[in-house]
Parts: structure tokens; C-alpha cells; sequence
């Protein structure tokens, strides 16, 4: 699952983040043969991920699955050192889940609506009774403190 | 000042709507500011990682799910496939209960070694699915009802009730009539090229069609080259000319959406003799050149729910919702289980005060039903029932991010209907009437009414999971969403 949200921060669609990312372990189990049991799998998985994204920035634009060509070539651009410099090897979900239910109710709220509902800050604006940009301000502020939740979690567990 | 602007491109591009040019912006705000990029970076992941955390369709349960219903849709007897997906699944659950120690407590290689074993597992069922979901994909979508004088250039059958795969017809000379599995049918004049796409799905490429789409249909798309229209019962034509990159959308009958793809809005048509043509960036609506007879019919009012649906699901299961559906927003769900511990129903409110109850004369709830990703069909009953409840005034406060814990219960509710699937049915329209309904919604209309609906029979219990039906939602790409039809009891004027 972390293959996933590598995925989306190369700039594919949110709807079709899934679909690249099975592609990519399909790939994957075609080339197994070929993969140096010695190296990092996730390392490996990533680089394949990387490809399919420069294949589809050069697909005709109804058939892409990115969402913007310019986007995806930036994101896509940067080589190895950016990317792994975000600790992808780390399982964060647990940390993920208490950083989470730890919030307060109304935070929580936003998260829930914004990412289990799909809604968008601007379709939760009216229920909410707040401005859209309070929203996306808000959601900001969030994903700020569970960053520095989780990394705080690794740093406690670390020691 | 460039921080802030570049603040607010992240939020909106994360959080709500966003144009091309907006991103376009951003691109170039990060582009030489790897500070900036590695920002939008770490937004993108966390917003990714929170959706595989807050919903719960994205599992690779359920990856695994889809996959085998696929398989199933076209294959029902293939015992190895199925061995392969029961150890599969037994994978997977490890996983989710194990989900809290392997972070922790297990050394990253043989970590690693066993989310191989894991992925490879799912990868080869994929693989072996592969080859059954391009079955599936060309199953037969439609029949050839008749040919009056047809001349075909054409892969597929040519001769009148054939079974038709999706594929391209050419029709060189004739007229000849397609029966789609859906209930919809078309008329086409030759020259034309036709492409069917599925059974709700067609693509006029040249040529004029008459396209008739009964109840059973409702949100039948119809694509051109130019955009695409989606019907919402009744007849309608179209007429695509290639060399003037032309297509005209004419209403005959009933109500159709025209889609223009670089407009995100629609253009409804519910007056008979009005077209739309789409030509490069333009789209004109026209007004009927006949005048039409002013028609005299019981007038029809509908109501839909403006985005006021959600589906609840027992706590049991909310702490596997790791991953969001990318259809999580166009469906709504049902399930029930012995257990109860996997339950879905759903709420939805419909805001009726604009309607006049004392002229109506009938009332129905419609629902579209749409291909679950989630469960076996095999697994149900060979009919399902479904309840539809209605909640006093006192019990229906709920936001869209109900919980299961406070969500009004279909027990709180009276149940006004119900209706059945057989379970060998993937799409359709159903609906429930009478009495009850109307005098529910005659009772409650001066503020919005919740309805409830939910599964009353059970799944056969086992091992593998049972279908969860889905119902296409307001924003449902191809089906309509549930909607409340009016029936007048008078017969209004239409004015010409």
C-alpha cells in the first residue's frame, strides 16, 4: 500500500492510482526473473511505478491516467534521491491510526468526510456551515500535524 | 507572496476544484524550488495515505473481491481460479490482523520476503484473471433485431438475431434495429458506423441513430466523437457528421443530459423538438423547427437527493477501511449477514416541499442498481429483498459522515416497500409505489425526508464473502441516482 501513495505523488489520477499500481506488480511478476534477490523490493517496485508514469505521460490525452501532463513530468523527473528520501520503506499506518484518532472531533470530521466521503472542500462547505477555503485551510493544518505525529511516533519508537 | 499563492494552489489542487490553469500555475511555482516540490510531494502522500486509512472499499480483500467477481461474471465453475483466490484471501487476512505487530516487530527482510509472497500471490491471480476478464469484456451486449435491407462491412454477426459482442458495425446500405441487453434499442440508418460498448453504453462514430431507452435503461450514454448524451428515458436522435466534426443531439421524447467534454456542465433537454449541436468548442442549443402539438399528459415531477446519500457499515469493519473506492462517491450499498458484523445500508434524503401533494396522484421511488465490486453473487439468495424505510422527523439528523453507531436504524424508520433482485441481475431499475409512500412523504413534506434502505435477506454463510449491492448515486457516471417520481393527477398544458 505504500506502492499506492508513491503512485499518487507522481502525479496519476486519484481514480486510477490503484489501477497503476497493480500494473506495476503485474510488471513486476512478468520480470521476476530478472530481479536481484539482494536489492530492495520496494526500491524495485517504485522504479517500475516510475516507468508506467513516463508511458503515460506520452499517451494521447483521453487515455492518460494522470492529471496533468506537466505535473506528472515534474513529479516523475526527479531521479532516485528525492523519493527515497521519504522513508518510504516505513509502514506507517498504525502510527497513522492513532495520529488520527487522536484528533479532535471536528478535525476528525473533516478528515473522515474529505477522504473516507470523497467530498470535496467545496461540497462540504454548506453542511459544515464553513468557507470553502476555511476547509482546505483546515485539511491543511491536519495533514501538517499528522506528519509531525507520525515522525514523532518513529523518533519514540526509535528509541 | 509567492508562498501564499502556492499554499493555496496545494490545498486547492488536494482538497477541492481546481483548473488546468491553476495547475498549470503550480507546475511552475515548484518547477525550479525543490523545497516546494518536495512540499507538494509530502501533501500528495499524506492525503493518499489517509484515504487508504478512512475508506474502506480499497483493501486488497478487496482488490481480490473485484477480481474474482469479474471472473465469476463470466465463469462460474472454474475450481482453480477459485482455490487461488481462497489462499489468497487467507493471505490477506493475516495481513489485516497482523497489521499492528509487523510494523514493529518483524525484521524487514523477512518482511519483505512475505509482502513478496503476498504480492506475487495477487499478482499471478490477476494474471490468471486477465485472461477471463477479456472474456468477460466481450461477452455478448446486444442482439441484431432485425435488418431491412442492411449491407454490413463488419466483424461481427450481420444477420438479423445474431448476438452482438462489443465491437464496430458498418452499415453501408438499409436501416437496422440494435436490442440492447439493457432494454434500450436503436435504430440506425446506413451509412453508419456504430460501435457498441456495453450493454449501457454505445458510440455513434458516423451516421444518424434514433436511440429509445425504456425505464429499464434510464442513464443509457450514448458517445460521439464530439460528447456524449446520457438518457433519462425515452426517445431521442442523433446525427454525426465526421467531415464537419458535427454532432447533433435531437429530443423526440422524454429527457436527455448532453455532455460537451470541455465544459464540465451539462445541457438537459426536456423539451421534445429541441437539439444541441456540438462542434469543436461550440455547443448551440437549438429550438424545435416543426411546431410540435402541445402534448396533454400527466405531468411528472422528480426529485433527487442533491448529494444528501451516505452508506453506513458496521464498526467491525471500520477499522479495515484502509482504502478509499475510487467509485466510493458514485455508489451507495447494501448488504446483511448472519453475523452483522459486514452489514451496509444506506440513507438518503429527498427535499419533496416544492412538491404539490395535493394534485399528486402517484408516487414512485426509483433506484438504479450497478455492478457491486465487492462480494460473490453465487453467495446470495436467489432473490434479495430490500426495504425501504421511512424516518419520523424526530430521528433524521445525520451528516454525510455518519457512523454506524449513530446513524438512524432502519428499526427507527417504518418500512413503506420493498423490492427484490434476483441475484443473477447486475443492472437495472427498481422501484417501489403505493399508498404508504405517498402518505409518508405527504406527512414530512414541509422539510427534507430520510429514507432507509436496506437488505432483509441474509447471504448463504461460508467462506467467501457475499455481494454487497451497489446503487448508482447522484454522481454515478453512466446511471441515474435515486430519484422520487411525481405523478400528477391532472393533466397540465405544455406550452409549445
Amino acid at each position: 500500500m505504500q506502492l499506492r501513495s508513491f503512485v499518487r505523488t507522481l502525479g496519476v489520477d486519484p481514480d486510477w492510482v490503484d489501477d497503476l499500481a497493480q500494473e506495476a506488480f503485474l510488471v513486476a511478476f512478468r520480470e521476476k526473473a530478472s530481479f536481484d534477490r539482494s536489492r530492495d523490493i520496494g526500491k524495485w517496485l517504485r522504479g517500475i511505478a516510475r516507468n508506467l508514469v513516463r508511458n503515460e505521460i506520452r499517451k494521447d490525452a483521453r487515455r492518460r491516467r494522470i492529471l496533468h501532463e506537466a505535473l506528472a513530468e515534474l513529479l516523475v523527473s526527479c531521479e532516485d534521491q528525492c523519493h527515497e528520501s521519504a522513508h518510504w520503506t516505513e509502514m506507517k499506518m498504525p502510527a497513522l491510526r492513532d495520529c488520527v484518532e487522536q484528533l479532535p472531533s471536528k478535525s476528525r470530521q473533516l478528515v473522515s468526510e474529505r477522504y473516507g466521503g470523497g467530498w470535496l472542500a467545496d461540497e462540504m462547505a454548506e453542511q459544515l456551515r464553513m468557507s470553502a477555503s476555511a476547509i482546505r485551510m483546515g485539511l491543511t493544518r491536519i495533514r501538517r500535524q499528522l506528519k509531525q505525529c507520525i515522525e514523532q511516533k518513529a523518533v519514540e519508537e526509535g528509541t | 507572496m509567492n508562498d501564499d499563492r502556492f499554499e493555496e494552489l496545494v490545498q486547492r489542487f488536494i482538497d477541492d476544484h481546481v483548473t488546468e490553469s491553476q495547475i498549470d500555475e503550480l507546475v511552475d511555482l515548484c518547477r525550479d524550488d525543490e523545497g516546494k516540490l518536495s512540499q507538494l510531494r509530502e501533501h500528495l502522500r499524506l492525503a493518499d495515505l489517509l484515504s487508504q486509512y478512512e475508506a474502506e472499499l480499497r483493501s486488497s480483500q478487496c482488490f481480490v473481491d473485484s477480481l474474482a467477481q469479474r471472473k465469476s461474471a463470466g465463469d462460474n465453475a472454474d475450481d482453480f481460479v477459485a482455490r487461488v483466490v481462497e489462499s489468497a484471501q487467507s493471505t490477506s487476512s493475516v495481513k489485516q490482523n497482523g497489521s499492528d505487530t509487523f510494523s514493529s516487530n518483524v525484521s524487514p527482510r523477512t518482511f519483505g520476503d512475505w509482502r513478496w509472497k503476498l504480492w506475487l500471490t495477487v499478482a499471478s491471480i490477476a494474471a490468471l484473471l486477465m485472461v477471463g476478464f477479456v472474456d468477460w469484456q466481450s461477452r455478448p451486449v446486444a442482439t441484431l433485431a432485425s435488418s431491412e435491407n442492411a449491407a454490413w462491412e463488419s466483424v461481427l454477426p450481420t444477420t438479423p438475431g445474431s448476438r452482438l459482442k462489443p465491437g464496430l458495425l458498418q452499415l453501408r446500405s438499409g436501416v437496422a434495429t440494435v436490442q440492447f441487453d439493457s432494454g434500450a434499442s436503436v435504430v440506425l440508418e446506413a451509412p453508419a458506423g456504430f460501435e457498441l460498448v456495453s450493454s449501457m453504453k454505445a458510440r455513434l462514430v458516423s451516421g444518424a441513430a434514433i436511440f429509445d431507452v425504456p425505464d429499464s435503461a434510464i442513464g443509457f450514454t450514448v458517445e460521439t466523437p464530439e460528447g456524449y448524451a446520457i438518457d433519462y428515458g425515452t426517445r431521442f436522435a442523433v446525427q454525426v457528421e465526421p467531415e464537419k466534426q458535427r454532432s447533433e443531439f435531437e429530443l423526440i421524447e422524454g429527457e436527455i443530459a448532453v455532455h460537451h467534454p470541455s465544459a464540465s456542465d451539462e445541457i438537459r433537454l426536456t423539451e421534445a423538438g429541441r437539439s444541441v449541436s456540438i462542434s469543436g468548442n461550440e455547443l448551440i442549443v437549438e429550438d424545435s423547427l416543426v411546431d410540435h402539438e402541445p402534448v396533454s399528459r400527466p405531468t411528472v415531477i422528480r426529485v433527487a437527493t442533491g448529494g444528501r446519500i451516505t452508506s453506513v457499515l458496521h464498526a467491525a469493519k471500520r477499522h479495515l477501511k484502509w482504502h478509499a473506492h475510487p467509485l466510493s462517491r458514485e455508489v451507495f450499498t447494501a448488504k446483511r449477514t448472519d453475523s452483522g458484523a459486514f452489514d451496509h445500508y444506506s440513507l438518503l434524503e429527498f427535499d419533496a416541499s416544492g412538491v404539490p401533494f395535493d394534485e399528486v396522484q402517484s408516487v414512485e421511488l426509483r433506484v438504479n442498481l450497478v455492478p457491486s465490486s465487492r462480494g460473490l453473487a453465487a453467495r446470495l439468495p436467489r432473490v434479495s429483498r430490500f426495504g425501504i424505510y421511512g424516518l419520523p422527523k424526530v430521528n433524521s439528523t445525520w451528516g454525510v459522515a455518519v457512523t454506524w453507531e449513530n446513524a438512524p436504524q432502519p428499526s427507527d424508520g417504518v418500512l413503506l416497500g420493498t423490492f427484490e433482485v434476483p441475484r443473477s441481475q447486475q443492472r437495472g431499475n427498481f422501484m417501489i409505489g403505493g399508498e404508504k409512500l405517498l402518505s409518508f412523504l405527504r406527512d414530512s413534506s414541509h422539510s427534507p425526508v430520510t429514507l432507509i434502505i436496506s437488505r432483509e435477506t441474509s447471504q448463504l454463510e461460508g467462506v467467501g464473502p457475499g455481494l454487497t449491492h451497489m446503487f448508482a448515486s447522484h454522481s454515478h457516471p453512466e446511471s441515474v441516482g435515486p430519484v422520487l417520481e411525481f405523478t400528477l393527477n391532472h393533466s397540465r398544458k405544455i406550452l409549445p
